[in-house]
């Protein structure tokens, strides 16, 4: 055996055990599901025949479905914005000569630790209309009461503020890193060009920061197109549906109704959705920037 | 254009200072070598003058504007940093024409300015290559270009030839004597290399602890060193030092076997002194003072013997040309009186 050989053995045997989780945790599932939303009636765990793309093509007449989406999209879009935007100011802000700095970026970072369940549960308490925190501030200040959570337009935005607090420490923490990244001297070549403050945010944290930005969007999308918890917890998908995300549709189909087949075909469609989102993301966003 | 004047210049670093007051005159159109050890101070001053470092106290007047508070991109200047700082986001075009396009220049003519510095640079084939694309003289002379094409008042170079191969070097160091001429902009260059200073500069100004040394011609460094640690920082190989005392007529050489010179009548009598002497001066000479050599340095054109002195300090002597001389082999060297200088061994100013 030559030396490269004996390198390339030595390698595969170090990810041979990568490999192997990827494979009986990930891949074997992705096949199985893929298998399982080709039948009908209980696949995996019971009687089922072969069904041929008719879950498929019922995902296009179920409106529970195709709403779960437009609600699952929203949330998604708006998580991912709004975390990204204020992430990006506070880091702005923080990786900056602040004295109290530490202190902020670990009060923005405790949601992010804390139990999705404890959070959820203590929006939901401070959100109650009628027993809630914030509606008793409110009326404090003499402003009417909401119905954060029972206003079938406000409830998926409430959910989409929850999120935002919750993730925001990770983002700005990611960012800080990446801001204090970016060379000094970039800066000093530019305020040697006549850049003032605006000029280098825009024209070098900004760009440089393009490869941080894909990669937060990516992470954060893909997590936000995923959620379940939240609306499980909080609204437990309603009002009249305008919280039931995609993955509690999933959910519900599967272990409600014991749809195994058809909960199969949905979960396979939303693998597809956000592989195509995360392409696109890649094509908007993906700059090739190498430090000098 | 416009010359630089550095009016009791002070920079401190909380309780550190690292400038003391400092003044200093730069003639228009004049090329400016700060030179120095690390650690001297003179990236601090140059980046003082460019606006990247707050003044402490003092006044930096840019032709006949004080431009101390002002904002580095309003002072006039133009910087190349020694490691390029090039925007790695942006092609060289787009490099070269930032200042230009943040003044709201109109396109056409940030394209034409963009398309002579690239030109006068040999850089036209690599306008639309981002920096990472490029090697590193390359990147240096987009670093340089964008210092052009924004024709300041004044160029500023922090050791910018320091992270390229010697050969390119050199080139380079060519290059930029010839832009000095072509251009006729006032230059301040930061350097620890004395060869870049001595060939580059008008003027050079050697620094030590954030302390001017000494201001003058390249030449007149070399020839008239005000003090000790000038005189070694100028030329190459360095100068000798050698421990001497005043003796009946003459200094005692204690480091050179107790050989006699005719000079250092001024001295005091006993008073211990520094001879210092160039390897290039040095005579060879059969009625010298004998010197052993520990190695022997054959460049091909010259050859270079060391020695190791008694009091410690090392002693290098210019052979004259091609020679056949060995480690260990013992030479016998003059000292001529006329290309000596003596020094006070505690101040290190110079005495003759």
């Amino acid at each position: 055996m030559t030396y490269k050989q004996r390198r390339a053995l030595t390698a595969y045997a170090f990810l041979l055990p990568a490999i192997l989780y990827f494979l009986v945790f990930f891949f074997w599932p992705i096949a199985i599901e893929f298998w399982a939303s080709l039948r009908s009636g209980q696949p995996l765990i019971g009687e089922s025949e072969f069904a041929g793309l008719k879950n498929y093509i019922y995902i296009f007449k179920d409106r529970l479905a195709i709403k779960a989406m437009g609600a699952t999209l929203i949330y998604a879009v708006g998580s991912t914005v709004f975390t990204l935007l204020i992430a990006l100011v506070l880091a702005s802000i923080l990786a900056g000569p602040l004295k109290a700095r530490n202190t902020i970026r670990a009060i923005l970072f405790f949601p992010y630790i804390v139990s999705f369940v404890i959070s959820a549960l203590m929006w939901k308490s401070i959100l109650d209309p009628y027993t809630g925190l914030l509606n008793a501030a409110l009326l404090k200040l003499g402003l009417p009461q909401q119905y954060w959570l029972t206003d079938p337009d406000a409830a998926i935005w409430v959910l989409v503020a929850v999120s935002v607090w919750k993730d925001i420490g990770y983002a700005v923490l990611i960012y800080i890193a990446a801001i204090q990244g970016i060379p000094n001297h970039l800066y000093q070549a530019a305020e040697l060009d006549g850049a003032k403050r605006r000029h280098l945010f825009r024209d070098i944290t900004l760009p440089l920061l393009m490869p941080t930005t894909l990669f937060l969007a990516v992470i954060v999308m893909i997590a936000s197109m995923q959620e379940m918890a939240l609306p499980y917890l909080m609204t437990g998908g309603g009002p009249a549906n305008a919280t039931r995300l995609y993955s509690l549709h999933v959910f519900d189909t599967a272990f409600q109704g014991l749809n195994i087949g058809y909960a199969s075909a949905l979960s396979f469609v939303m693998f597809l959705v956000i592989l195509f989102i995360t392409w696109a993301q890649f094509k908007l966003l993906n700059r090739d920037i190498r430090h000098t | 254009m416009a010359g630089v004047t550095l009016k009791s210049v002070r920079k401190d670093y909380g309780a550190v200072n690292a400038i003391p007051e400092l003044d200093l005159t730069i003639g228009d159109g004049e090329f400016c070598v700060f030179v120095g050890p690390s650690g001297c101070g003179k990236s601090t001053l140059l980046r003082t003058i460019a606006g990247l470092e707050d003044l402490s106290s003092g006044q930096i007047v840019i032709g006949d504007t004080d431009v101390s508070h002002r904002h580095p991109g309003e002072r006039g200047v133009a910087m190349v940093f020694q490691n390029y700082a090039l925007y790695p986001h942006m092609n060289v075009r787009q490099n070269m024409g930032y200042a230009l396009k943040l003044a709201r220049e109109p396109k056409a003519m940030i394209a034409d300015k963009v398309a002579r510095a690239a030109e006068t640079l040999g850089l036209v084939d690599y306008l639309e290559r981002k920096p990472a694309e490029l090697s590193g003289g390359q990147r240096q002379r987009v670093a340089i270009g964008r210092a052009i094409v924004r024709n300041p008042k004044v160029f500023l170079f922090d050791e910018p030839l320091s992270n390229l191969d010697a050969e390119l070097r050199t080139r380079m160091r060519l290059e930029l004597s010839d832009l000095h001429k072509t251009l006729g902009t006032t230059m301040i260059y930061v350097t620890h290399d004395q060869v870049e200073a001595m060939t580059l500069a008008d003027k050079i100004v050697v620094l030590r602890a954030g302390k001017i040394e000494q201001v003058g011609t390249p030449l007149e460094l070399y020839d008239n060193p005000a003090n000790r640690f000038v005189a070694g920082f100028i030329g190459s190989p360095a100068m000798n030092f050698m421990s001497a005392t005043q003796g009946d007529g003459g200094l005692i050489l204690d480091d050179l076997n107790g050989a006699h010179l005719t000079f250092g009548a001024g001295v005091a009598a006993g008073k211990p002194v520094t001879v210092g002497i160039r390897p290039e001066h040095l005579d060879l000479s059969p009625e010298g003072a004998p010197l052993t050599l520990r190695s022997v340095e054959q460049l091909g054109g010259v050859t270079y013997g060391y020695a190791i002195l008694p009091s410690g300090g090392e002693f290098c002597v210019d052979l004259k040309g091609r020679r056949d001389v060995r480690a260990g082999d013992t030479v016998h060297l003059n000292i001529p009186q006329q290309r000596s200088f003596v020094f006070d061994p505690e101040t290190g100013r110079r005495l003759q």
